[in-house]
């Protein structure tokens, strides 16, 4: 028993030793690194798109759309770091820093509208994050497709 | 009819037990991100934790031992002292993901961060194993666990491509993402076969004083009840693949899960998310408190049982005592709960071998179980389990570094 024992962790260190080398021998490009950190921009833009319409309709209260927005911000704050840092080339750096320093601003925008409790303004921010959502996207295809 | 009664009862904590942090976060990630195309992964899981639960249940019926004890005795302690320092170590993890759990459920509803909330949460699962008795605790939290009935309710409610649902039970390759579909799918393996679920599982039988005539009853709640536990989880694949996937969101952080209900229940939607997770959480933190406490007096050969007072089986009373201290601290300190189940989820997905090995072993064991051992079907599953449970292993903690969030 011992011996089979043994025989599978030395099994499982051979396995993680190689997928370690194998995952240390993978490098991306400056604009793969950029692309990598546009997804979770777009997902947090999808879902204080659907928080804002959610509050609009009374199905979230607002103090969960504070602290989404809180939340989101730092995804944000994180990208916008990561391109200002990145070495992809300028042309394509800065229309994603861009965005992500315009998503910043709406999620502020509508943090300080849950902050208010003033519902009104959500359908408004919901659209204005639409927008951003879209342009990111266009953006993200423009940039895949020479590597595709 | 007290079998009857015992079976109900036993598909309820299936049904409250099952579904739990580990279920929510792995379902709620793989049907936001692949729509319905992991749903293989979980049915493959149900399959296997079926078998295992049953087996756990039967040794205890007729053994009169839980699975601990029962290695310990079987193999010694010096082969079990390390399996089982790893899986204490689990224990802890999946505890702090629980109490993050009912934490953020808590922060849904009071706005409060999810530290502050920590101590309340972690003092009320103490309590709750420190004053009640083992059936009561049983009885109550699957009772509640069945608001999680809400997922099932709200898949009626929006009618998806049964075409397409029925696709995504059988195993296909990703078409994008490769690296995080299969980490969400070890993920999910992870979560359903959580070695405290078997733990707890024999040591309730034992409490419970199972003999060999609850055999059969064993066999019905294993079925039904972890049967009904992931349809639960199944339908919780659904709703975020028909919420949460065409919105383009996906699910890093609880706040991004937490609207799923709102497009089937608009006004209540949201407070059925937080009542359902703060429940599964609760319900299943009692769980692994208790499996950590039974596992680590059997492995001891101390007293142990939640139905004798705190005086009479003091360690027993300390571990886990101890084990909610832990993790109510790792919560405490900002431990994103989120972050901190799926890594859980991985490791436990890692360490099932130790979990699988001792399984085949023991239910083989013709001395002890006599016309109980296994048949060849269910030792052909335990073999699947041990094969995948090692490469399970050996991928891992490599797809977590590629394809973790």
């Amino acid at each position: 028993m011992r011996t089979v024992a043994s025989r599978l962790g030395t099994g499982w260190w051979a396995a993680m030793a190689l997928a370690t080398v194998f995952l240390s021998c993978q490098t991306q490009s400056p604009e793969q690194v950029l692309l990598k950190s546009a997804e979770p921009v777009a997902s947090w833009l999808a879902t204080l798109r659907m928080t804002s319409e959610k509050w609009a309709a009374n199905s979230a209260p607002s103090r969960f759309v504070r602290s989404t927005a809180q939340a989101a911000d730092d995804s944000f704050e994180q990208a916008e770091r990561d391109a200002e840092k990145g070495e992809a080339s300028p042309a394509v750096r800065e229309p994603f820093h861009r965005i992500f320093a315009d998503s910043r601003s709406a999620c502020d925008q509508l943090r300080r509208a849950a902050v208010a409790d003033d519902r009104a303004a959500a359908l408004p921010i919901a659209r204005r994050l639409a927008a951003l959502q879209a342009e990111l996207a266009a953006l993200r295809k423009a940039n895949e497709e020479p590597t595709s | 009819m007290k079998k009857w009664m015992q079976l109900a009862l036993g598909v309820l904590t299936g049904v409250g037990g099952f579904f739990d942090i580990g279920n929510l976060a792995t379902s709620a990630q793989a049907g936001a991100s692949f729509r319905f195309q992991l749903l293989w992964s979980l049915l493959l899981a149900t399959v296997l934790v079926i078998f295992l639960v049953e087996m756990s249940g039967r040794y205890a019926a007729v053994s009169g031992k839980a699975l601990p004890d029962a290695i310990r005795e079987r193999f010694g302690f010096k082969f079990w002292a390390g399996p089982f320092l790893i899986l204490s170590f689990i224990h802890v993890l999946v505890l702090g993901a629980e109490i993050g759990g009912i934490c953020f459920a808590l922060h849904l509803v009071t706005g409060l961060p999810v530290p502050l909330l920590a101590p309340v949460v972690g003092i009320l699962v103490w309590l709750l194993l420190w004053r009640t008795t083992f059936s009561t605790l049983e009885n109550s939290t699957s009772v509640l666990g069945f608001l999680t009935l809400a997922f099932v309710v709200a898949v009626v409610v929006h009618h998806p491509p049964l075409r397409e649902v029925a696709a995504g039970m059988v195993p296909s390759l990703p078409h994008h993402h490769p690296a995080q579909y299969w980490y969400i799918a070890v993920s999910i393996v992870g979560a359903v076969l959580a070695p405290y679920l078997f733990y707890f599982y024999s040591s309730g039988a034992v409490e419970d004083r199972w003999d060999k005539g609850y055999v059969g009853v064993n066999r019905g709640i294993s079925v039904i009840g972890m049967g009904f536990g992931s349809l639960i989880a199944v339908a919780a694949v659904i709703v975020a693949a028909v919420v949460l996937a065409p919105r383009g969101i996906r699910v890093d952080d609880y706040h991004q899960a937490a609207l799923m209900l709102t497009d089937a229940f608009p006004f209540w939607g949201f407070v059925l998310f937080a009542v359902a997770m703060g429940v599964a959480c609760l319900g299943a933190a009692v769980e692994v408190g208790l499996s950590m406490a039974y596992a680590t007096a059997q492995t001891f050969g101390w007293t142990w049982g939640e139905d004798l007072e705190p005086r009479e089986d003091a360690r027993f009373c300390l571990v886990y005592t101890a084990a909610i201290l832990i993790s109510t601290l790792i919560i405490l300190f900002g431990v994103d709960p989120f972050k901190l189940t799926l890594l859980t989820m991985v490791i436990s997905a890692a360490a099932l071998p130790f979990v699988a090995i001792p399984f085949l072993l023991l239910m083989n064991d013709r001395k002890t179980l006599r016309e109980h051992t296994n048949g060849w079907i269910s030792n052909t599953v335990t073999v699947l389990v041990v094969l995948l449970s090692v490469v399970l292993a050996a991928v891992s903690v490599p797809l977590t570094l590629i394809g973790g969030s």
